[in-house]
């Protein structure tokens, strides 16, 4: 229940409450409001029907970006100008 | 994109090497994370046989399903058999979850009008579309599912809607535990998708006041190696901290428009988990103005008391507070199966004992 999707934002509703989302080919209507930030092409992070946050659309596109290197990975874990890093 | 799955393979590896390194020579370290779909990721991807020796991995009670309480289903189920026959709308692993008394879909099978939802909107939606029928929304889950279904009460809601909320909140949750536990938990590894609505903010606690280190953790397998790495470099040097290895999509002080209309709607007040008890401040109780939603009331069904929440032979109270693990449970996969589940956590998509029957290569103890 708490595995949340990223899906890309095609319109908003003139209340601005609520938005149609690309599932693939097919909409999905989604809930808006704890996003209001949301503009038509961002990724939103969907969750049971709402939208819970509005991602950076390079990252949302694939989970990999963001781990598309060992060092870059490394670099999360523990920044690299650690002294104790031995890596 | 080229190449990605032997690129992913070799980053995989090259985590688990490194997380090898940090371990050696060190203490046994036991990881508690507390997420159902961590769970199954972790078993689908079979990311314990990759872990050395030294260093396990439990689930805690991260299943929102598996933590609801008999009582709440016992008590949705109530609302269904209402005289005025209410439509009642659940999630599905929730209406197929057992208790003594039965599901929410044994219920159903008796006449009762059960729908599985998918969409928090759905009971809303059902309410303007049948006008002449009571339309009750069973709503579960942890901060994820509870703000929005939070920012949905603050909207125009038909006469013919209401709610029964059972949500529960993860951070203090943990605090529990971390209060609980005896020594046995080294670290947290935290959930990703309940992490985007608290920050990695609200769990400094396990860092400043337990000295436990801790990781906010996506899903992919590279994610999950990053949090045990982080938490195992942590320890190793004794710096125990909340790293975020999740930060493309977790925001250091979460949503802060999500944690002010959820706490606009809900307020914290002592909590039953299944088996496990009440804990201090974890349930999510509709505030005074919101109150007007809360079906309990509109039928005048009282909380359901005296439910017990252990089936007989059940250790699903114990495998969610990672003492035991479903290998070591007697109805596991004999008595308790996917198709003829007797506990919580054999229900659904976030239950550690269905990863592990789904996923039985996990087992590596």
């Amino acid at each position: 229940m708490c595995l949340a999707r990223p899906f890309k934002l095609l319109s908003l509703a003139p209340d601005g409450l609520s938005g149609v989302v690309d599932a693939g080919g097919a909409t999905l209507t989604v809930g808006l409001i704890l996003t209001p930030e949301a503009k038509v092409g961002d990724f939103v992070l969907v969750h049971a029907g709402a939208a819970i946050e509005v991602l950076a659309d390079a990252e949302a596109q694939t989970i990999l970006d963001a781990f598309d290197d060992f060092a870059r990975l490394n670099d999360l874990v523990a920044p690299a100008d650690d002294p104790h890093d031995r890596h | 994109m080229t190449d990605t799955s032997s690129h992913r393979k070799q980053t995989v590896r090259d985590l688990a090497a490194a997380l090898r390194r940090e371990a050696d020579g060190q203490p046994p370290l036991t990881v508690m994370h507390v997420c159902g779909t961590h769970e199954h990721e972790i078993g689908r991807w079979a990311l314990r046989q990759l872990l050395p020796a030294n260093v396990r991995l439990v689930a805690g009670p991260g299943c929102p399903v598996c933590i609801t309480p008999a009582a709440a289903i016992v008590t949705a189920i109530a609302l269904a058999r209402h005289a005025s026959r209410p439509i009642v709308c659940a999630y599905g692993d929730i209406a197929r979850t057992p208790t003594a008394a039965g599901s929410l879909l044994d219920a159903r099978g008796e006449g009762a009008d059960i729908r599985v939802i998918y969409d928090l909107h759905e009971p809303a939606a059902l309410a303007r579309r049948e006008p002449e029928r009571r339309v009750v929304f069973f709503s579960i889950g942890f901060e994820t599912t509870a703000a929005p279904v939070a920012a949905m009460l603050r909207e125009d809601l038909p006469e013919n809607f209401s709610i029964y909320p059972c949500h529960r909140y993860v951070p203090t949750a943990v605090e529990a535990l971390a209060k609980l536990d005896d020594g046995q938990i080294g670290g947290y590894l935290l959930p990703g998708h309940a992490c985007v609505i608290t920050g990695q903010v609200a769990y400094d606690f396990l860092a400043q006041k337990y000295r436990q280190p801790a990781a906010v953790a996506g899903f992919e397998p590279e994610e999950i190696l990053a949090g045990l790495l982080s938490i195992a470099r942590q320890r190793q040097r004794g710096e125990p901290a909340v790293a975020n290895c999740y930060r493309r999509v977790v925001r250091p002080e979460g949503n802060k428009r999500a944690q002010e209309i959820l706490f606009e709607v809900f307020e914290l007040a002592d909590g039953a988990w299944r088996g496990i008890g009440v804990l201090p401040d974890t349930a999510l109780l509709l505030r005074e103005p919101y109150r007007r939603f809360d079906a309990t009331a509109v039928f005048g069904v009282p909380e359901a008391t005296g439910v017990e929440d252990v089936m007989p032979g059940c250790q699903c109270h114990l495998i969610m507070l990672g003492r035991k693990r479903p290998e070591e449970c007697g109805l596991f996969a004999k008595a308790c199966t996917p198709e003829r589940p007797k506990g919580p956590c054999m229900v659904g998509g976030e239950g550690a004992c269905r990863a592990h029957f789904l996923y039985p290569e996990v087992d590596n103890e």
